[in-house]
């Protein structure tokens, strides 16, 4: 990836954080507790150093042109555990190969829930004229995503503050790590795909995030 | 060599004969069972509407212990979708691939009817009443889908007309959950007023997960209406008329049959429920109906443990209409008669408005009737039965544009 393409996805990703207001929170934050501007320098040096890498890391996934059949693909298909990570992850779900203007649903499978492994239904989608279908997520609260990001990657609830804010509560382990296959299954014809899904714990930075979404009330530890 | 074409022969005949009794039974239909399954929430945010398939199944568990119908039993299929059109799609799959249903029942939510709607039609599977008011079931009509859930539109119509008329309210304000079944209440109230000549004096629209809805009441608190009609989710209704009340803003609140479960929502309201009007879908769980007292008495028998509320009979209500068709196909019961015994139902009465149907009429009720909230939580009736005059073509153009 190219320097400019990087600074290119380094500013959009700052000026990201900068719309959320999350500066001017911190600087809220850091009169209330103490805290200098020295460490909130080192934090988002840190923070912004690891978003260039998570940039030159990313590079789009294609459809491998020798399988004539159906064929699934999953963007991220790696996935780390950190709350404010899962919650800004746009998971992407595209496929080929299948019956047109049929209709699909996505189920994850082998999912630990107690002492057995479930298979979940996670996403449905319709297929195009040519055969192919696309299920996007968008970062943040979207009501597509919201069940599998909240209720079975970080088996969290919503709650909300008393600022009338959406708040996540966290109050058990979530997902196993492991790699998951995510199976795309037609309605209408007997056609599958599956593709893999790799589930990892948070990275120091996904820590941090969750931390300074612990000092502002955003994510609650129960 | 002659010996061997005449033994391939009879063994491919003798082979026929074995196999084409059984590619002439119909799906889910055996000389003994009719298997019917159904979707909904037992878990999830709308757990509460989820009393509807245990309401059905209890329904069933009565017709069968009346001896069934025509010599069969009804083998009942409920599972949880947990409100998520993933799971739905999941479901009715497996319902209709392996455990090879005849039909499905009720089954709430527009979304995850939505989401297996055209694969229940290719697959000609009968479905009959989807819990939910929708105009997707009955416009345009489909062969195998019938629907008994009185339109949100209309529902929306009636409380205009009684506002306007009975309680002579002037500035009618709507607040929706902004989806279709928000959009589809929001255009039956502006039709309703546009033919008194009035217009909403606020549309105020939440989504899902809002959880402060300050900003939305200072709206409404701002368009100075007299009445409010809500059609959002039940938590929704319980957080908007705490929050009016503590900004001291007490017009007349009006709600759809959805939040017509007045002893929940007078709870969870802390009592700020009474007064509120609703439209409903079947007889006030007081009444002295006799046919509701019937059903009852099968749910003080087969499901002792359920609260006798509307959600829990509406999964009676919902799927009357499927039982009549199933006794009026007699023991020939394949999906052609029974799309044909469902189309000869005509002023059908079971605990909800007359329904009847036709290849031409999918949406079985266009009736409702106002009810209110009083002290403790019970209601009362207030109307009869109160059809909807409004053009449901127009709604869909102004909702889907189509």
């Amino acid at each position: 990836m190219s320097m400019r393409l990087l600074n290119g996805h380094i500013i959009d990703k700052l000026n990201m954080i900068l719309s959320k207001n999350y500066l001017k929170d911190l600087e809220k934050l850091a009169m209330k507790k103490y805290i200098s501007r020295k460490v909130l320098y080192y934090v988002f040096s840190i923070i912004l150093v690891s978003l260039a890498f998570a940039g030159c890391a990313h590079t789009e996934k294609a459809f491998n042109p020798d399988i004539t059949g159906p064929q699934m693909i999953c963007e991220p298909d790696v996935v780390r555990l950190g709350v404010a990570k899962v919650m800004d992850t746009q998971f992407v779900f595209r496929g080929k190969g299948f019956q047109p203007e049929d209709s699909v649903f996505i189920t994850m499978l082998g999912v630990k829930k107690g002492d057995k492994k479930v298979d979940i239904p996670v996403f449905e989608g319709e297929v195009d004229k040519k055969g192919c279908f696309e299920i996007k997520t968008q970062p943040g609260y979207d009501p597509a995503g919201l069940t599998f990001k909240i209720g079975i990657l970080l088996r969290a609830k919503t709650g909300s503050n008393e600022k009338g804010e959406t708040i996540l509560i966290v109050s058990e382990p979530p997902i196993p790590e492991e790699v998951y296959t995510m199976r795309a299954v037609s309605m209408e014809s007997d056609k599958k795909a599956e593709c893999t899904l790799l589930i990892k714990g948070p990275s120091f930075v996904d820590k941090m995030k969750d931390w300074i979404g612990g000092l502002m009330g955003k994510i609650v530890k129960e | 060599m002659k010996k061997r074409v005449v033994f391939t022969l009879v063994s491919l005949v003798l082979a026929l004969l074995v196999f084409i009794p059984f590619s002439w039974a119909e799906r889910g239909v055996t000389d003994t069972e009719i298997r019917i399954g159904q979707w909904g929430p037992q878990t999830g945010p709308a757990s509460l509407w989820g009393a509807v398939a245990r309401g059905t199944g209890c329904y069933f568990d009565m017709i069968n212990a009346e001896g069934g119908i025509h010599g069969r039993k009804i083998k009942y299929f409920l599972r949880d979708d947990g409100y998520m059109p993933a799971r739905t799609k999941a479901i009715a799959k497996e319902l209709v691939e392996d455990k090879e249903v005849f039909a499905f029942a009720s089954g709430v939510g527009s979304a995850t009817g939505m989401a297996v709607k055209r694969y229940l039609h290719k697959n000609k599977v009968p479905w009959v009443g989807p819990a939910a008011g929708s105009t997707h079931w009955g416009y345009p009509p489909t062969k195998y889908l019938w629907g008994t859930y009185p339109l949100y539109c209309d529902e929306a119509t009636i409380l205009i007309d009684y506002a306007v008329n009975t309680l002579k309210k002037k500035r009618i304000a709507f607040f929706y959950q902004n989806d279709d079944y928000g959009k589809e209440g929001l255009y039956g109230a502006q039709l309703a007023l546009e033919k008194y000549g009035m217009k909403l004096v606020a549309e105020v629209s939440a989504e899902p997960l809002d959880t402060d809805l300050s900003s939305h009441v200072m709206k409404l608190k701002a368009s100075n209406a007299d009445c409010v009609l809500n059609w959002v989710l039940p938590k929704h209704g319980a957080i908007v008329l705490g929050t009016a009340a503590k900004m001291g803003f007490n017009p007349q609140w009006m709600t759809t049959s959805t939040l017509s479960d007045t002893p929940i929502m007078y709870k969870i309201t802390k009592g700020l429920y009474k007064d509120v009007f609703f439209t409903t879908f079947a007889e006030l769980p007081e009444s002295d109906f006799p046919l509701l007292n019937k059903y009852k008495k099968a749910q003080e028998q087969f499901a002792p443990k359920e609260r006798w509320g509307v959600f829990f009979y509406a999964g009676f209500y919902f799927v009357e209409p499927m039982v009549e068709a199933l006794k009026r196909c007699g023991r020939d019961l394949t999906v052609e008669n029974f799309v044909k015994a469902m189309d000869s139902i005509k002023d059908f009465q079971g605990i909800g408005p007359v329904n009847s149907f036709g290849p031409n009429k999918r949406q079985g009720t266009r009736s409702s009737f106002v009810g209110k909230c009083v002290e403790g939580g019970k209601s009362v009736r207030i109307t009869d039965w109160m059809p909807s005059g409004i053009d449901v073509n127009e709604v869909i153009k102004r909702a889907y544009n189509r």
